[in-house]
């Protein structure tokens, strides 16, 4: 069962034209990295899926439900993360905390609130606008997880934290999952804490057709090869992109044989969704 | 959403037919022009005192047409500008018997209605001033008096507390007199600084007019039989001539409440509208005059001691920017402007067909504008219905 | 939820309150100096026959008060776009507008409504009831045309495109003109009855109002613009 679907998606704003015809799915229990380098659409595919865009064409449906219509009962499963970790700064941490508990009061989990809380050392009395970017999402996230969602959006959940604060919410995210019942569509530009965490991944290009693939099956097809410099490419098949080192020259790309002559390169998910994507 | 979006641009419609006629009558209007009109005893004939915006000076003419100094245009004005003319020893010798200040003021008399004043709605609370005050002087007393269903009410101005007794006594003295409560209208002149005081004169439920005063602290009270379901104001001013109490304004024009009875004597001037044109009775030892001020001329009526019209002139006053009317006219479908009246009264007027050009015009540029769109067809009928308007709430939604 | 909206505005609006306050008790002083001068007579006659009266600028404070409340409350939602966090509340979307609206508009209300009580003792001892109408007729219009000005805030602060949101602006602008000429300080009334009209040309500025809020709002949702 699909938690999400994004049926024939295009959105354009005025002349430009961002994507056309995007599919993809996000299954329930799973959790799906929408990757991409900047300006490709990612942050309009979000806002569409958050309900604050209407999309030229096409529908994204959230539990059923048009993203831009959705009842009260779906809003409350769903857990939405901007990018930039909004919120209420103006507000005390007790306040947003009190806010969010008389929202979600059905679903509420303070224990998963505290439990992330009590890590940071601060006060509740402290105001969100004085806290450190590190320590603001670690509340925000707090927050969303003990809303009990269904359904966690993240919109680059790693902007502006350092490597200790990205660990601690990948660990919280981690055991947020575990029991499999909980979905998880998130976006960031650091690929490589999300090893080992993902179950698919879709990589959205400039004007190509994004790839929705399992996690696995990218990280055991997506290969990538050392030629020397001089190697005629045109009877290899697969090529994503190549990157030329002057007298080496690097390929990448979904191959079904190793080239001749070619090394192959160790890939992390980072250097494979570059890979995939182009460098520059 | 559709049915806020048509309000929108409704309400928005409605901004532009009211702010874009200011702003045209702003950016291109010339000043209104007053120019006065006085009647010459000597002459025998009209004087025109006016002001030139572009040579900047006052300019004095005869209804003839011949330019008057300042001195001759004073001089041919003897009982209007009597104090200045007999201080510098120049009153005209053909009126000794009348070279004296207090004779003159005594046999002389104003009747001003600006529309500043009859436009005026008053609160429905009047005051009575004591007609014989102990001392001479007259002075407001404590009370103001209220119109009930069946009664009227004098309630004390320093405590609030409504007076039963005067209260009572009044009210008996004017059912007594024939007044059918409630009060509908109360008309006064509500001012210390006269030389005597005629009280209120009080429409009832039946349109008939009393007058009320009180005299030593006792109502006396006059049913004048004056009925009159279209009276529009009644203007007391109380004057030592002691010829009329004052005018009253009905559909038909100005007539005078003379002290003789009560009896109306009518006035000239049939075209009067009192929202918003000026109607001034001058009464000089020698002459009677009306003097109507309206946008576009003034009218003048010599009268004769019973009122009636003996010769009459009319002055036109020259619009320069003819042209800009004719702007509007063709631009502008309609305007929605202020009535004249006590309230803030809008209404839709000067409904144009000749804009009907400008508006395909129009509606041709917003095809032009919206070539590459889909533009739905009603967008164009607004444009065709509501011109400029249209195409600018059109253009900015 | 209440905290959330309030505290958007708590310190300004603290200050407002503490400002209107001060302009009612000059206002009740001048009075109290008039009464004691002149005596309650002169002040009724003076208000009847000269409209000798001012509010001493509480009027105008009345609406920057509303104003100012109002560009807190939706500059506080633009800001970040923190309104996406808003219409997410588990609630329908009008309900959520909806409370951000009206929460600081009950904020402004209370304010109002305290004042009215305030000024109609204060006054209600020195002026007759019908010249009481009258300054209630005209702090009804001025009271009104505060909520109409705050609810113009939310036609061009939450508006995204920008061309409607000056449109918006410009025609508040138009509005706050037509306001003074309709309903000024009683001692610049044209006439008492200046504003008889007066809620029938409110209602025509609230539709529009309530419309450009409306559809800010349906703008906002349908293309988030940062």
């Amino acid at each position: 069962m699909n938690v999400i679907e994004c049926r024939n998606l295009s959105h354009s704003f005025g002349k430009n034209k961002i994507y056309e015809k995007l599919n993809f799915n996000v299954p329930r229990g799973k959790v799906v990295g929408l990757l991409g380098k900047n300006g490709v659409g990612k942050s309009t595919t979000i806002n569409i899926l958050m309900g604050n865009l209407e999309p030229t064409s096409g529908e994204c449906l959230i539990f059923g439900e048009n993203s831009n219509n959705l009842s009260a009962n779906t809003k409350s499963r769903i857990g939405l993360l901007y990018e930039g970790y909004v919120t209420y700064d103006y507000l005390k941490i007790k306040d947003l905390y009190k806010l969010y508990e008389k929202e979600y009061a059905a679903r509420f989990k303070k224990e998963l609130f505290f439990d992330l809380f009590k890590k940071l050392g601060i006060s509740e009395n402290q105001k969100i606008s004085t806290l450190s970017c590190g320590q603001r999402s670690q509340v925000v996230l707090g927050l969303i997880f003990a809303s009990d969602p269904d359904l966690l959006i993240l919109d680059d959940y790693s902007l502006g934290l350092d490597t200790g604060y990205r660990r601690l919410f990948i660990d919280y995210l981690k055991k947020f999952i575990e029991n499999k019942d909980k979905s998880v569509l998130m976006t960031t530009h650091i690929v490589n804490d999300l090893d080992e965490l993902l179950d698919e991944i879709i990589i959205m290009r400039k004007g190509k057709e994004p790839l929705n693939i399992g996690y696995k099956k990218f990280r055991d097809t997506f290969r990538g090869f050392s030629l020397p410099g001089n190697t005629n490419l045109e009877n290899i098949d697969g090529i994503e992109s190549i990157l030329n080192l002057g007298d080496e020259m690097q390929i990448f790309g979904f191959f079904k044989k190793k080239p001749i002559n070619a090394k192959e390169l160790k890939l992390n998910l980072e250097d494979a969704f570059l890979g995939y994507t182009g460098r520059y | 959403m559709k049915i806020l979006k048509i309000v929108y641009l409704g309400v928005f419609i409605l901004f532009l037919a009211l702010f874009l006629p200011r702003i045209i009558d702003t950016a291109l209007g010339e000043a209104k022009k007053n120019p006065k009109v006085y009647f010459s005893e000597n002459l025998n004939q009209f004087l025109i005192q006016g002001y030139d915006r572009e040579a900047k000076k006052s300019y004095f003419l005869t209804e003839s047409g011949d330019e008057l100094s300042t001195e001759s245009f004073m001089q041919n004005l003897p009982f209007k500008f009597y104090s200045y003319l007999l201080a510098k020893g120049i009153f005209p010798n053909q009126y000794t018997d009348w070279a004296n200040v207090d004779k003159i003021r005594a046999n002389s008399q104003i009747l001003a209605i600006k529309p500043s004043f009859y436009n005026q709605k008053s609160i429905p609370l009047f005051t009575l001033l004591e007609s014989k005050p102990k001392f001479l002087k007259l002075q407001f007393n404590n009370y103001g008096i209220r119109g009930k269903k069946d009664r009227i009410e004098f309630v004390n101005l320093e405590t609030l507390k409504v007076d039963d007794a005067l209260s009572q006594t009044y009210t008996d003295a004017l059912k007594q007199s024939g007044f059918i409560f409630p009060l509908k209208c109360y008309y006064s002149n509500p001012t210390t600084r006269k030389v005597f005081d005629e009280g209120a004169f009080l429409q009832d439920k039946r349109n008939t007019i009393f007058h009320l005063k009180m005299v030593n602290g006792k109502p006396l009270v006059k049913n004048t039989k004056i009925k009159n379901a279209t009276i529009k104001k009644i203007i007391i001013k109380e004057n030592q001539r002691k010829e009329f109490y004052g005018a009253l304004i009905d559909d038909s024009g100005v007539k005078l409440i003379s002290y003789d009875n009560y009896k109306l004597i009518p006035l000239p001037g049939s075209m009067y509208e009192p929202e918003s044109m000026v109607y001034s009775l001058f009464i000089t030892p020698l002459s009677k005059t009306v003097i109507i001020n309206m946008d576009d001329k003034v009218e003048a009526y010599k009268l004769d001691n019973s009122y009636q019209i003996l010769r009459n002139f009319s002055f036109p006053i020259e619009k320069n920017n003819q042209w800009m009317t004719n702007i509007k006219k063709y631009l502008l479908p309609f305007t929605l402007k202020r009535k004249d009246g006590y309230r803030y009264e809008y209404t839709l007027s000067d409904f144009s067909f000749l804009v009907l050009l400008a508006n395909a015009l129009f509606v041709l540029l917003y095809f032009g504008l919206t070539f590459k769109r889909k533009v739905p067809i009603l967008h164009f009928m607004i444009i065709g219905v509501f011109g400029i308007y249209g195409f600018i709430a059109l253009c900015l939604y | 939820m209440f905290k959330k909206e309030f505290y958007k505005f708590k310190d300004i609006y603290l200050l407002l309150v503490v400002l209107i306050a001060s302009f009612l008790a000059y206002l009740a002083f001048s009075l109290k100096d008039m009464v004691q001068n002149f005596g309650a007579l002169s002040v009724n006659l003076s208000f009847l026959f000269k409209k000798k009266f001012t509010f001493f600028h509480l009027d105008d404070m009345n609406l920057i008060f509303a104003f100012v409340i109002a560009v807190f409350v939706f500059f506080h939602e633009r800001i970040s776009g923190r309104l996406r966090l808003s219409l997410h509340f588990p609630h329908s979307s009008v309900r959520n507008i909806g409370f951000i609206i009206m929460c600081g508009l009950l904020f402004v209300f209370f304010v109002y409504f305290v004042e009215m009580m305030l000024l109609n003792i204060i006054l209600g001892t020195v002026y007759a009831k019908e010249i009481m109408y009258v300054l209630n007729y005209s702090l009804s219009l001025n009271y009104i045309f505060g909520f109409l000005l705050y609810i113009f805030c939310c036609g061009f602060i939450i508006e995204p495109v920008k061309k409607r949101a000056i449109v918006n602006f410009i025609v508040m602008l138009g509005s706050i003109y037509l306001y003074y000429e309709i309903n000024p300080d009683i001692y610049a009334l044209d006439s008492f009855y200046a504003n008889d009209l007066g809620f029938y040309y409110m209602g025509i500025v609230a539709l529009y109002a309530l419309s450009a809020a409306f559809i800010a709002f349906d703008n906002y949702k349908r293309g988030y613009i940062k």
